[in-house]
């Protein structure tokens, strides 16, 4: 097994066909580089990858262009480029429902890993406001949603599925019903059923919500949200119940957020180069008991850190000989004075992802740097390939050590691996247009596959079956089953075994003379 | 129990006794054939084919189930593969009906063993398999008759797995398992014969040379249309046009082209109104082609498919609807047994529509999602109303239906997590709170009472005294008389309600039902097993009742956690823990040597407060400046504890709280346990560093000194999980 960084950046704008843009997965582990994508360069939020290994996706909303392109996992360049109604800022993916409480008692509820995985929804945020959501194994576009009045900037759904939540420049943040959305073929009044409302809107914010995150509850009571915003807030909302439970405020704008997998703590990139970590639970000085920080609507100031407990630093730090290394990149396109504005800009925390286990932090910068540093020591541990620009996406996921490294793509054909293409118009309400482009899964278990314990008590019925147990010879029966149709046959039939029987012994006999015989010339000899 | 070599050989000699310790020995003790002579092995294999072939069915049996344990062993399968094969086809042909049966399953199975163990292997697929693979699927087909369950999931195996080898007998095969469908008593088949046959069907377009996706495609429209042209016989009883939306379905589904009719698969249908039970052929129809277009959509492909998701919901939709509950028969349907007839082929269909619906969610999940309202409101159509109520009678007569209606519903709401309107599923929590009902069969009792009743005095003398006696302990014993629900509907009723409590919150009245079933059926159950355990369906739905209280927000949780004392999920919420914080985790010392040092930390902790204090002022001061200028002006090595240190900067950030205050605690026991759990529970994933960290800590505040060293621990991370 083995865990795999996947870090995309917003390119340069100079570079017009993203020549100089590339996208990589690289272990976090060891120095193995898993993956790379050529000319891939997407705005903030605008990439989403599968998952790492054979057989997943990576989709990018090209940056100003209607254009999606999507890749599969070992191949460097794009596999299909699909026009689309908008450009599109910010991407989401979401895997089908599971039919989690059956598991355990139907048969044909697990299915194996097809040749190629194909996602449940594909979600896009555009400039104008807009949410689009296809159904990538149709590529249906199952609706259009206007559903902000700025830039949307994040798109994200629950794991199960249920919400989608949109963040945008206009501050707002909606929660919508994923079933809402695709409720196409559902009703028979247009208007009614397409004119939903939000689940839920926030607006506590005053300037851009830049980033947000969710926790991934086994029970949907527990859902989180966890949103930023450049009005210098973190807010954490109860989303079943629709409430804000905290808000934390910090001295700098955020620019994008990560949790802890078990909600320990939660970690914001500033606009100032630092990473802050804002504990969830602390020790009550007086008490101290471990309790827990915030909830009930309270507003927590989170006061600087002069002992740097609670601070990562390393993003701040404007290497030069860093900063050279890029220009070097490109000397073409960048020139000195650009270099030198560089360097008065403030460095954003543009991205962040957490390991596996916790205990690494994946930060990505506007300068295109991304370190993994030690959550405990708030050291960085490696530091990956540098890209020419903002970094706009990390993902950190983790696979076998196989699936990871495909020599060859050769597997399956081309025509199978692709997705369909995406439709530009909105799905109409006829559902036997609702056709599906996908290998079909096997179920997990297949009924041939029996062990060899079961195997070996049917044989042991079997082989009783062939012994006979009543204590009557059977041959006797069998006589007497005969009817008197083939009596003749029947005596023909005993008096072949009757002579075949004398024979035998006749054989046996003279055998057995021949032997003596033998004996008693050997003797003689 | 493992039989030395040379007893086995010798016990192969003649006719062995008892074959299973020999088949046990040599699949357990695998040194004996990994160990084997040459000579020995030879003798070995000789002595076994010699087995199969002998003419006595028990020796023959026994011979090839041997093959099939011995060709475990890859040298074996490789010497003498081919020869083993050779005689298990050989037998193969030989078969025929005089002998025992077991003899032919023997010999198909170890010959599906023998292509499984040889598949995939090259070279041995290129000597030994492929030879032999046509005469095998020859001789499959011609045996197929003497046991059909077996040998046709063979053949689908080979066809999934030889789709090239198979081509020239698609055909042949096809049309054979087509006359089965033929058969008139083919619906009584047992149903994984039926399903197999299904199933072989829809895999055959594999074999298909080119796009074997068009020819799926086409198969499936086909049978689409062939539903159509079924269903609309209906046309003939019933008045379909009482349903405004029904037409317009019909006129969505795909028909046959002139041109097309030879497609069909069944021949035409010859239903004749005197004789009432030749109208079952219309449901015996649909069953078989909505079980094969169920074959088609949900098994596995090879290759990527457009399924026309929508047209098989559309028929669905339609099956579903002729439902004479809303739909008037026709004016000159007037026998009642035909309209009485009529009304069962709608039900048996609904049944097959449901089971078809069920699994497509399976397959399907997400992509069922935009059609969820659409299914649901199908679905509740079934429910058996009358009056505004539901029907208790019809439903108990259809309990079969309506136990998969339940469980379909289930299986669609486990896809979602949240649904905030329950509207629509109320209808069918009743029906499930009906089915768990206690059933008294006291009603027929009473009307066998009424007959007796009307009848004429003379009658009804002499019935008396032969009905009073089963009569009287309907009276005295009524308990007995209680029907049992069976227990598929309670563990589906089961089923559905954990998924209905786990997706919305219910109105209290529905709510409260479920609760108070819940409970009064879990102390029940636990009373009456003797280790107080309570079966698994209910265990998961007190479960689920705790998680998703619903409006029940207090009384539960003590009562799920009295019943089920024992559980460990329940032991996390009666417990409330937080996860354990990574920062927390103390010294490198073990935790031995931790706890003897407690002592000597608190003495520490005195002495340092005054320490402290300036500590923490000026590293406030130092904020601002660069990290690596500070750890140069924090030069002086200070002998500080460093737990304390860290505790204190931690209030200080966090809580606002006066430093005073703080220093008066001791790092203390609530701190201690934290940093064994840790430690206990996740010794892989934090590996060294953690224990590490407070040096750390330490060196960015106290001593630059340190800081070289520091800077490599990270490294020992990456190392440590390379080797993971």
């Amino acid at each position: 097994m083995d865990e795999s960084v996947f870090y995309i950046a917003e390119g340069d704008p100079n570079d017009k066909h993203s020549q100089e843009s590339f996208a990589l997965a690289t272990s976090i582990h060891n120095s193995q580089q898993h993956a790379s994508f050529r000319q891939a360069d997407a705005p903030k939020n605008g990439a989403i990858l599968s998952g790492s290994g054979q057989g997943e996706r990576l989709i990018v909303a090209a940056p100003n262009k209607a254009l999606l392109n999507v890749y599969s996992w070992g191949k460097e360049s794009p596999d299909q480029r699909i026009p689309l109604p908008e450009a599109l800022t910010c991407l989401a993916l979401v895997e089908h429902p599971n039919t989690r409480l059956f598991s355990e008692f139907h048969r044909n509820s697990e299915f194996k890993l097809p040749s190629y995985r194909v996602p449940w929804l594909l979600a896009g945020g555009s400039k104008s406001g807009k949410i689009y959501v296809w159904e990538l194994s149709s590529g249906s576009l199952l609706c259009v949603k206007e559903a902000h009045y700025q830039n949307v900037t994040v798109v994200k759904f629950s794991k199960c599925g249920t919400f989608l939540v949109a963040g945008s420049d206009d501050a707002r943040c909606t929660v919508w019903k994923t079933l809402d959305l695709i409720a196409v073929f559902d009703g028979d009044n247009d208007e009614s059923s397409r004119n939903f409302k939000p689940y839920l809107a926030i607006t506590d914010n005053t300037l851009a919500v830049t980033d947000l995150v969710l926790n991934e509850p086994g029970v949907i009571n527990d859902l989180k949200l966890y949103t930023v915003s450049r009005d210098n807030t973190l807010r954490i909302y109860d989303i079943i119940t629709k409430q804000l439970l905290t808000t934390f405020i910090l001295s700098e704008a955020i620019e994008s957020v990560v949790a802890d997998p078990a909600g320990r703590a939660v970690y914001v990139g500033l606009s100032n180069g630092l990473i802050r970590t804002i504990p969830l639970y602390n020790i009550n000085p007086n008490t101290s008991v471990l309790e827990s920080i915030g909830g009930n609507q309270k507003i927590i100031t989170v006061e600087s850190d002069p002992n740097l407990k609670f601070t990562f630093l390393h993003h701040q730090q404007r290497i030069s000989a860093d900063a050279n290394k890029t220009s070097i990149l490109h000397k073409n396109l960048n020139n000195k004075k650009n270099d030198t504005e560089n360097a008065n800009k403030p460095i954003h925390v543009t991205k962040l992802a957490i390991s596996l286990d916790g205990t690494n932090l994946i930060s990505g910068d506007s300068l295109g740097r991304v370190y993994v540093s030690d959550i405990v020591t708030r050291q960085v541990v490696k530091t990956f390939t540098p890209c020419n620009s903002p970094i706009s996406q990390i993902q950190v996921s983790s696979a076998p050590f196989e699936a990871l490294n495909v020599s060859s793509n050769s597997k399956v054909d081309k025509k199978h691996r692709l997705i369909p293409q995406l439709k530009r118009v909105l799905t109409g309400r006829d559902a036997t247009e609702h056709q599906l482009n996908l290998e079909i899964p096997s179920e997990s278990r297949d009924e041939s596959d029996e062990n060899f314990a079961v195997w070996l008590s049917r044989k042991t019925q079997e082989d009783l079956e062939f012994k006979n147990l009543s204590g009557v010879n059977s041959s006797v029966k069998k006589v007497a089953n005969i009817t008197s149709d083939s009596e003749s046959k029947k005596e023909l039939e005993d008096k072949l075994a009757k002579l075949s029987s004398a024979y035998t012994q006749l054989r046996s006999k003279h055998e057995e003379l021949l032997k003596e015989h033998s004996k008693v010339l050997n003797n003689k000899a | 129990m493992s039989i030395p070599l040379s007893l086995v050989l010798k016990q192969l000699e003649g006719s062995p006794s008892s074959v299973v310790p020999l088949l046990s020995t040599l699949y357990y003790d695998k040194s004996i054939l990994n160990n084997i002579s040459k000579s020995d092995s030879k003798h070995l294999v000789s002595r076994i084919l010699n087995l199969t072939r002998s003419p006595i069915e028990y020796n023959k049996w026994a011979g090839t189930n041997l093959i099939r344990v011995i060709s475990d062993n890859y040298t074996i399968l490789a010497t003498e593969g081919s020869n083993l094969f050779g005689e298990l086809v050989k037998n193969l042909d030989s078969y025929n009906d005089t002998v025992n049966i077991k003899v032919l399953t023997s010999t198909v199975e170890a010959l599906n063993y023998l292509c499984d163990k040889i598949r995939g292997k090259p070279t041995m697929t290129r000597e030994i398999l492929t030879p032999k693979l046509s005469t095998i699927i020859t001789l499959y087909m011609d045996k197929l008759h003497f046991s059909p369950l077996i040998i046709i999931k063979s053949l689908k195996k080979l066809i999934q797995f030889h789709p090239t080898t198979f081509r020239p007998f698609g055909n042949k095969l096809r049309a054979k398992l087509i006359t089965f469908l033929h058969l008139q008593d083919f619906v009584n088949f047992p149903e994984p014969l039926k399903s197999a046959i299904y199933q072989t069907l829809a895999s055959l377009p594999a074999i298909e040379k080119t796009e074997p996706e068009l020819k799926w495609e086409s198969d499936v429209k086909s049978l689409i249309k062939e539903l159509k042209s079924v269903l609309a016989i209906y046309n003939e009883f019933l008045n379909l046009g009482d349903d405004s939306s029904l037409p317009r379905l019909f006129e969505q589904l795909p028909s046959f082209e002139e041109n097309q009719k030879n497609d069909k698969i069944l021949p035409d249908m010859v239903i004749d109104v005197n004789e009432p039970s030749s109208v079952f052929q219309i449901s015996t129809r649909v069953d078989i082609l909505l079980n094969l277009l169920n074959a088609y959509v949900t098994y596995a492909t090879q290759f990527s498919v457009k399924v026309p998701l929508g047209l098989v919901l559309v028929v669905n939709e339609i099956i579903c609807s002729i439902n004479v509950r809303y739909i008037s028969y026709k004016n000159d349907v007037r026998d009642e047994q035909i309209r009485k007839i009529v009304k069962s082929t709608t039900v048996l269909n609904s049944l097959n529509s449901i089971k078809f619906l069920k699994d497509l969610a399976f397959t399907y999940k997400g992509s069922m999602l935009p059609h969820l309202g659409n299914i649901l409101s199908l679905l509740e159509v079934l429910v058996p109303f009358k009056n505004k109520k539901i029907d208790y009678d019809e439903l108990i007569i259809q309990e079969v239906l309506n136990r998969e209606l339940l469980s379909c519903v289930s299986v669609y709401l486990s896809l979602v997590s949240f649904l905030s309107d329950h509207t629509q599923l109320l209808r069918f929590v009743d029906v499930g709170l009906l089915l768990v009902e206690p059933r008294i069969t006291d009603s027929t009792a009473q009307q066998n009472n009424n007959n007796h009743n009307s009848n004429g005095g003379k009658k009804h003398k002499k019935n008396k005294n032969t009905t009073a006696i089963p009569l009287s302990d309907i009276l005295s014993h009524q308990h007995l008389f209680n029907e049992a629900i069976p227990e598929a509907t309670v563990n589906i009723v089961r089923q559905f309600m954990s998924a209905v409590i786990t997706t919305v919150t219910l109105p209290p009245t529905q709510h409260y039902k479920i609760m108070r079933y819940i409970l009064i059926q879990a102390v029940h159950s636990r009373y009456y097993n003797n280790e107080h355990l309570i079966p698994r369906e209910l265990r998961s739905l007190l479960i689920n009742a705790v998680l998703y209280p619903g409006y029940e927000k207090i009384s539960l949780l003590p009562i799920v956690s009295t019943i089920l004392g024992d559980d460990p999920l329940l032991s996390v919420f009666n417990n409330p823990r937080f996860p354990p914080l990574p920062i927390y985790v103390k010294n490198v010392k073990d935790e031995s040597v931790f706890e003897e040092e407690e002592e000597e930390e608190e003495e520490h902790e005195q002495e340092e407060k005054e320490i402290e204090l300036p500590e923490q002022k000026r590293a406030i001061d130092e904020d601002e400046l660069p990290e690596a200028k500070k750890r140069k002006m924090e030069d002086e090595p200070q002998v500080i504890q460093q737990e304390q240190i860290e505790q204190v900067v931690e209030d200080k950030i966090f809580t606002k709280v006066n430093p005073e205050t703080v220093v008066h605690f001791a790092p203390t026991k609530e701190v201690e346990p934290e940093s064994r759990t840790i430690q206990n529970q996740k010794p892989e994933t934090v590996p060294e560093p953690v224990p590490v960290a407070p040096v750390q800590q330490m060196s960015q505040n106290i001593n630059g000194d340190e800081d070289e060293s520091d800077f490599e621990m990270p490294e020992i991370d990456v190392d440590d999980s390379d080797e993971e």
